[in-house]
């Protein structure tokens, strides 16, 4: 038990009670020591002085020799009861007379005592020696003996007398402590309750009483002030508490505002998608049901030509070459119309490759050459050096092109028309100009007006005369904007038409022209961005045969391939490198893909990521149900495989990223039909 | 007289061309998908072989790639008809092994003179 | 007569300073000292402060040089001892009403014929008898030296002493028997 972690009050009573019994200690101690030191002496003295009478008395009898008159005198010491020995010796030290009482004996010799009158304190005993003179003669020694009894009753009795003081004023001092701790003890006590009760209640108005104005006091006025300031705060507190939890609630209430206004917009986007989808489908359908009936007829009404001129029914030709033309006709106009359609719905995505603008051109020219001569026209190609490659899409160019070719083959006769391609910068960029120039019947400047418009050849007279659908240059205007190119026409009626088409030589994508989708909803990315601008797809499998294949074929289609060959080190990898959309092999040593599977779609961080089972395992259920986005059985079609994954980044895209450079490939899986 | 292999899903196509290659003077086989296609020339080994790229179950340049690798019919020439213009497809084309390509709807004289042209060289060889 | 023997043995004891075998004067010289010691004479014995204690021996001398020896160079009071032999009773008369002469008679065994003859020369004289005789003290001498078990005791006439005006100590007394003289009705109380 530790004393100093008693309560004050004991503390007190404590201390007061230990001070008080170590003064009364003290100076009882003090005095009893002096008085007994001083009886002490007292008692030697007498017993000196006995030996001094005895002595004296017993003179004579040693004088004489007489030892029984000797004891005689000796034996007077029975009166004095604390006197256990005396002896008298002659002057040789033997032992001459003597008296004891009780058992004592006496030593023969006379033991020394210093020399002559002397006393000393041999064990209990005091014993004094006293020499013996008679006329100043030394005739003996005289050696008493006391137990000194005397002294110790004396001891005793005071130490009897001042252990019942002690014990007296120890009680005393216990009731007087008692009741003057409370001076300090009873405020510390109540500024001690004081602050439980408001430690337990938390009520900072409580405050302490104060009774004295000393240390204690002080001590009370600061803890009430420091009372006071924690009610202010708490107060404050409490206020600011309810304005958080206003507040809160204020914004909790717009959150789930917005929240729910980006439900509203996402089912938007979604019916946006789904229209978006549903006119794809359409326009592809359209495309393809389209086509595929005009194929039959004009490839028909050709093999029926050939058929009729071989067996010379001219007559059919003719009819037949009719039903070819308008067929032919029909072909262009539908392509035409299917084309702008898809350009009004964003659905003309830019295809873009390298490709060479010479063997373009030189493609053209060969396909041109009839229709060039049919109108007796001389054609001129001018291809500047500096033009070799351009980066763009040469459907789309060669579509523009060929528009503009065939209008000025169309529109002149006897002419002569000019292909002219060279390469400019301008602006720190590097632009391809193509410009056909023509000696034809010109444009008036009505017409110029409503050229690139659809259907703006004046009237269907035009379009009879010279044939055409009027839609070529509207949609070469389109094609051109696609570009972020420029298309201008210089022309006077009669005079000839120079059409000038500049296009970068580098063309670029922007998800503006084509994600429509993504630009609905503008959500900032919560996960980080990844640092190059590919996107990233992780491949597990552990056939190094597979993931060449693979690494291959998806970086061609301008992904980040990451390729590894075990579940843990994809996981591991994926979360380092957040791909897009993640490839899984099922079988797989040390752990398969099932338990890869499982991990991420365990992982909160990995679980949104697409994953695309590729293997020889057909067991689709099982995929679909542990999380698999998509299940490819191997051999992979590689075109499902890309659409696939580009079906999964388009879907995931919109929820993660912004602005992205979509690169997006052909999408074969729509036609088996003819496309332009 | 020539044999050409005419590997071509759609019935319409497959009559049109047909029809107009015997009338041409050619013998045709036609194979109305890629298996077919590859059984067939393996059977029969053909003089030319004019194949459409997008064929059910198993696509053209696969099939292609498959005639090359196989050592007899390797040597037959290989005409791709594809209905994309891109310079990828025809990039994935060569890739197969093909020997040319052309586009569709098919205008039937280029095709023609293709045609003449590979299997001139068959002669010459 | 084993005297010498027991003289012996007592001898360490006594007030001796020499360690040879005492003999009985030997012991009677140091008690004749001793009585010296304890006995208070009028002031008139003595002359001057410093004026000897005479010992007059009465008769034939058995101390030899015994009691010279003892008390040689030995003072009680101050004053020494001076030894007389008296040759003849006439002697002790001769200083008879001048007590300063003589304070202690000794009166030998030889002398004991004329003890009567002695005591009557120093009636009412300060001068302390001794005798060695029985019946000395009896007879009117002061102090008896007596042989008693082999050990050497005295008798003490107190009334004798008184009458010689001599200041008996009672430590001396105390030690002593104490002799009365005979009652008128012849009692005596020893």
């Amino acid at each position: 038990m530790n004393v100093l972690n008693l309560s004050i009050k004991r503390k007190l009573i404590l201390m007061t009670m230990l001070t008080s019994s170590m003064a009364l200690f003290l100076s009882s101690a003090s005095f009893l020591i002096y008085d007994l030191m001083s009886f002490r002496h007292l008692l030697t003295q007498d017993l000196t002085t006995q030996a001094e009478i005895i002595g004296y008395n017993s003179a004579a009898a040693i004088a004489f020799n007489d030892e029984p008159a000797a004891s005689a005198t000796l034996s007077a010491l029975t009166a004095k009861n604390d006197i256990v020995g005396a002896g008298l010796y002659s002057p040789k030290g033997r032992l001459f007379a003597h008296y004891f009482r009780g058992r004592r004996t006496l030593p023969d010799t006379l033991p020394s005592c210093a020399q002559g009158n002397a006393y000393r304190f041999e064990g209990q005993y005091l014993e004094v020696c006293h020499e013996v003179t008679l006329n100043g003669d030394h005739v003996g020694t005289l050696h008493l003996q006391s137990d000194m009894r005397q002294w110790s009753a004396r001891a005793r009795r005071y130490a009897t007398i001042c252990l019942i003081f002690a014990l007296m004023s120890a009680f005393l001092a216990f009731l007087v402590s008692s009741k003057l701790q409370k001076v300090i003890s009873g405020p510390i006590m109540q500024l001690e309750n004081t602050m439980k009760m408001v430690s337990e209640k938390k009520n900072y108005e409580l405050r302490a009483v104060k009774t004295y104005s000393d240390e204690i006091g002080s001590l009370i006025d600061g803890f009430n002030a420091m009372l006071s300031d924690i009610q202010q705060r708490d107060t404050a507190l409490r206020g600011a508490n309810e304005q958080l939890h206003t507040r809160t609630r204020e914004l909790e209430g717009e959150v789930s505002q917005r929240k729910q206004a980006q439900e509203e917009l996402l089912k938007a986007k979604q019916v946006a998608e789904e229209a978006s989808r549903a006119k794809s489908i359409f326009l592809a359908n359209m495309s393809h049901e389209l086509r595929t009936p005009l194929n039959a007829i004009i490839g028909y009404s050709e093999m029926l030509e050939e058929e009729a001129s071989d067996s010379k029914d001219t007559e059919n030709v003719q009819d037949l070459k009719r039903i070819q033309f308008a067929g032919k006709h029909l072909l262009a106009l539908i392509n035409d119309v299917l084309d702008l359609s898809k350009i009004e719905a964003g659905k003309m995505p830019l295809h873009l490759e390298t490709f060479d603008v010479r063997v373009l051109i030189t493609e053209m020219i060969t396909t041109l050459r009839p229709a060039v001569e049919k109108n007796r026209n001389t054609l001129q190609v001018h291809l500047a050096d500096e033009v070799s490659t351009m980066h763009g899409d040469v459907t789309k160019v060669r579509q523009i092109l060929f528009n503009l070719l065939s209008n000025a083959c169309k529109f002149t006769d006897h002419g002569s028309i000019l292909v002219n391609v060279d390469r400019r910068s301008e602006n720190n960029e590097e632009w391809i100009r193509f410009e056909v120039s023509d000696t034809g019947i010109g444009i008036g400047a009505k017409q110029r007006e409503n050229l690139f418009k659809e259907f703006a050849q004046a009237d269907t007279s035009i379009s009879r005369k010279y044939g055409g659908t009027g839609l070529g240059l509207a949609i070469s205007y389109k094609f051109v904007q696609l570009m972020k190119g420029r298309i201008e026409v210089v022309s006077e009626l009669g005079k000839g038409a120079t059409f000038s088409v500049q296009l970068p030589a580098q063309v670029k994508v922007e998800a503006a022209d084509t994600a429509v989708a993504d630009a609905l909803i503008n959500v900032p990315a919560p996960a980080p961005v990844t640092m190059s601008d590919r996107e990233t797809i992780l491949v597990i499998d552990d056939d190094p045969a597979v993931r060449d294949l693979m690494s291959r074929s998806l970086s061609k289609l301008d992904f980040n391939v990451v390729a590894v060959s075990s579940g843990d080190e994809g996981l591991r990898i994926a979360k380092e490198v957040r791909p897009v959309i993640i490839t899984l092999d099922v079988i797989m040593p040390n752990r398969d893909g099932w338990s890869v599977l499982n991990q991420l779609k365990a992982d909160p961080e990995l679980a949104n990521i697409p994953v695309i089972m590729v293997t020889i395992v057909d067991n689709e259920a099982m995929g679909i149900t542990l999380g698999a986005s998509s299940y490819l059985i191997k051999p992979v079609d590689r075109e499902r495989l890309v659409a696939l994954i580009q079906k999964h980044r388009i879907n995931e895209s919109s929820g993660r990223k912004t602005m992205k450079n979509a690169r997006v490939p052909a999408a074969r899986s729509q036609s088996a039909g003819g496309e332009r | 007289m020539p044999r050409i292999l005419l590997v071509e899903d759609n019935e319409m196509n497959r009559d049109m061309l047909s029809r107009r290659l015997q009338r041409k003077g050619y013998s045709v086989a036609i194979a109305e998908d890629g298996e077919r296609g590859l059984s067939m020339a393996c059977a029969e080994v053909p003089d030319l072989i004019l194949m459409d790229i997008s064929l059910p179950f198993i696509d053209g340049c696969e099939v292609t790639r498959r005639l090359k690798a196989n050592p007899r019919t390797c040597q037959i020439p290989v005409i791709v008809l594809t209905a994309h213009a891109m310079v990828r497809d025809r990039e994935r084309a060569f890739d197969a092994g093909c020997n040319d390509y052309d586009t569709k709807p098919v205008d039937f004289s280029r095709l023609m003179g293709k045609i003449e042209n590979f299997l001139h060289e068959k002669k010459e060889l | 007569m084993m005297l010498p023997v027991v003289l012996a043995a007592a001898a360490t004891d006594a007030h001796a300073q020499d360690t040879e075998t005492s003999s009985e004067y030997l012991i009677k010289a140091g008690f004749i000292y001793n009585f010296a010691s304890l006995v208070q004479w009028p002031s008139a014995s003595f002359s001057q402060a410093d004026s000897p204690i005479v010992i007059a021996v009465l008769g034939e001398d058995h101390f030899g040089t015994t009691l010279d020896r003892v008390l040689q160079g030995k003072k009680v009071d101050g004053r020494p001892f001076v030894i007389k032999r008296l040759r003849s009773l006439s002697e002790l008369v001769k200083p008879v009403g001048n007590p300063r002469e003589c304070q202690i008679l000794y009166v030998t065994a030889s002398a004991m014929s004329h003890l009567s003859e002695a005591i009557q020369a120093v009636r009412g004289l300060p001068i302390l008898t001794i005798g060695e005789m029985p019946g000395f003290a009896k007879s009117g001498g002061i102090i008896n030296l007596v042989l008693e078990d082999n050990r050497v005791r005295f008798e003490v006439n107190v009334k004798a002493a008184k009458d010689a005006d001599l200041n008996i100590s009672s430590r001396l007394l105390a030690l002593a028997r104490i002799v009365q003289p005979p009652e008128p009705d012849g009692r005596k109380a020893e």
